[in-house]
């Protein structure tokens, strides 16, 4: 327990967030490239038809991953919103600012793919279903949240404070939007195809490459969050001793190698 | 007896300037002109629509006055004596949200019977209608604060503030807009009332605390 | 081989959402790298800079007097 009291202690200060994630970066890499290219092949070439869909249902390997990870990613953006706005974190700063773009990349390919979808499923590209709706506006409170962080450029610190706000004020609305949203088209309209639920995926065959195509954009948003994160720790703190430290030493290690 | 002092002070600047009342009402006629021009005139079509027009109009029409509700006070300095004079923020927020909704959502809630009858809205829904916006308007009006306080340092911050308080409006032109479209239709619209009387109180609660830290944040 | 690339008349649905996300990663891939490198690329042109200066001083401080 102490360790892992100490770990977060360590992770919580920009230097040895810096120092400790430099190692993981790479990594991170080549999981989510490795799992991406296993996943794929054996989602698109070796998964059984499904018996509805037929070879339409493939898009779920890219879909329901994206999808899953625009609403985690979401939640972490308002936790480390929290973290950032109430104890001033700066690396929970950084993480907040590093995971939204990821996010609303997410959120984007979700639709994207999910108008993919519907036009073979629904033979429509667009139809104002409950998730497609509230995937629309989940994009919405991103731009939200980078939005006011651009928007503010005079006191990164201040901005980012301003967007942890934004973000705890969606992360507090976003049930509530959920649920108006589903009420809503229950009312409205009949309930229509859902992509994943009535054809129900069950065959292991089938669920074990959107498992692996899962894990492997879980890996790539921690590559793309912790090099964003580093990024915008560099640049807030560009003036401060560790990182001209932090930065010379990669050449004073590289200079030996390449003397000998 | 602050928060009255505050309300009072900020109604009568609303209502010396004259154009923070009557520009909402003119932007919703402006409008709801356009309808039947681009739709034809059909008594039919535009009934059918009316319910969703009236409603969007009413929040479009707030929407354009708050970014200036924190501004002034940004600007002028008056934020820095509400801090300094050690009033509650978030009751300094609520007296904000008070004044705007008496100058903007007491004319808005008038003016949208006018709206419903331009655009053929059934006669049974007008009740419904007052009764919806009466319990939305103020939510318009507590979430712009938060809104207003959030951008009231970035210039043409009005793009952002919709941005950031369309999202939230979402659930509320859902029960809104649907009550009056369920009376249009004969139901019962008790139900979407109700919701919307929930999210009023919610909003009552939370929006003067987020307003409130968003001051503080642009203050430090 | 070829047949494992046809999805018969849904071709265009699953090539095309599995483009969009492949594009959609590489694009974000590459600006989160460009961007990494820029800034060490700054910070590092900027320390140069800096110790240019100070030698430059002291070298000053020495021929002058």
């Amino acid at each position: 327990m102490n360790r892992l009291l100490k770990f977060y202690h360590e992770l919580g200060s920009p230097p040895s967030f810096y120092r400790i994630t430099s190692h993981w970066l790479k990594p991170m890499l080549i999981l989510a490239i490795v799992f991406t290219v296993y996943g794929l092949i054996d989602g698109l070439f070796f998964a059984p038809e499904d018996y509805q869909q037929g070879d339409s249902y493939r898009i779920i390997f890219v879909h329901v991953p994206a999808a899953w990870m625009s609403m985690f990613i979401y939640a972490i953006v308002g936790v480390s919103g929290i973290m950032a706005f109430v104890w001033r974190m700066k690396v929970a700063e950084a993480v907040m600012m590093a995971s939204a773009p990821i996010g609303a990349i997410f959120t984007a390919i979700t639709l994207l793919t999910g108008m993919l979808w519907g036009k073979p499923m629904w033979g429509t590209y667009w139809d104002w279903d409950a998730r497609m709706t509230s995937e629309l506006i989940l994009l919405f409170l991103y731009i939200g949240v980078l939005g006011i962080y651009s928007a503010y450029d005079e006191d990164p610190r201040k901005a980012a404070r301003l967007a942890a706000l934004v973000a705890i004020i969606g992360l507090i609305n976003l049930p509530i939007i959920r649920y108006s949203v589903y009420w809503w088209t229950s009312i409205h309209q009949g309930s229509s195809v859902s992509l994943m639920g009535e054809s129900g995926i069950k065959d292991w065959d089938m669920l074990r490459p959107l498992l692996v195509m899962a894990l492997a954009t879980k890996f790539y948003y921690i590559y793309s969050m912790l090099n964003r994160a580093q990024t915008h720790l560099l640049k807030t703190e560009q003036n401060k001793n560790w990182v001209k430290k932090a930065l010379i030493e990669v050449k004073t290690d590289v200079q030996p190698g390449a003397g000998s | 007896m602050r928060f009255g002092a505050l309300v009072k002070r900020d109604v009568l600047v609303s209502w010396r300037k004259k154009s923070n009342i009557y520009q909402p009402l003119v932007f919703q006629l402006l409008i709801v002109t356009m309808f039947p021009l681009g739709l034809g005139a059909g008594a039919q079509t535009l009934a059918k629509i009316a319910p969703a027009v009236v409603w969007i109009l009413a929040l479009l029409s707030t929407l354009i006055t708050l970014e200036n509700i924190f501004k002034d006070d940004y600007e002028d300095g008056s934020m820095d004596v509400y801090v300094l004079s050690g009033m509650s923020l978030p009751l300094a927020a609520l007296s904000k949200a008070t004044a705007h909704w008496l100058t903007t959502g007491i004319p808005v809630i008038l003016f949208a019977p006018v709206i419903g009858v331009l655009m053929h809205l059934p006669e049974q829904s007008y009740g419904v209608l007052l009764l919806s916006l009466l319990l939305a308007t103020p939510i318009f009006s507590l979430l712009g604060t938060v809104g207003s306080a959030l951008i009231v340092n970035i210039k043409n911050g009005g793009m952002l503030l919709s941005v950031l308080i369309m999202p939230l409006l979402s659930p509320v032109l859902i029960f809104g807009a649907g009550a009056v479209l369920e009376t249009t239709l004969g139901n019962s619209a008790l139900g979407h009332l109700l919701l919307l009387l929930g999210c009023t109180i919610l909003t009552l609660t939370l929006a003067p605390i987020a307003a409130a830290a968003a001051i503080k944040v642009n203050l430090e | 081989m070829m047949e494992l690339f046809d999805m018969g008349k849904y071709n265009f649905y699953v090539w095309g959402s599995v483009a969009v996300f492949f594009i959609a990663m590489l694009a974000d891939y590459i600006s989160v790298s460009r961007k990494h490198k820029q800034i060490k690329r700054l910070i590092k042109a900027k320390g140069k800079r800096q110790r240019n200066q100070s030698a430059n001083r002291r070298n000053n401080r020495d021929t002058n007097p």
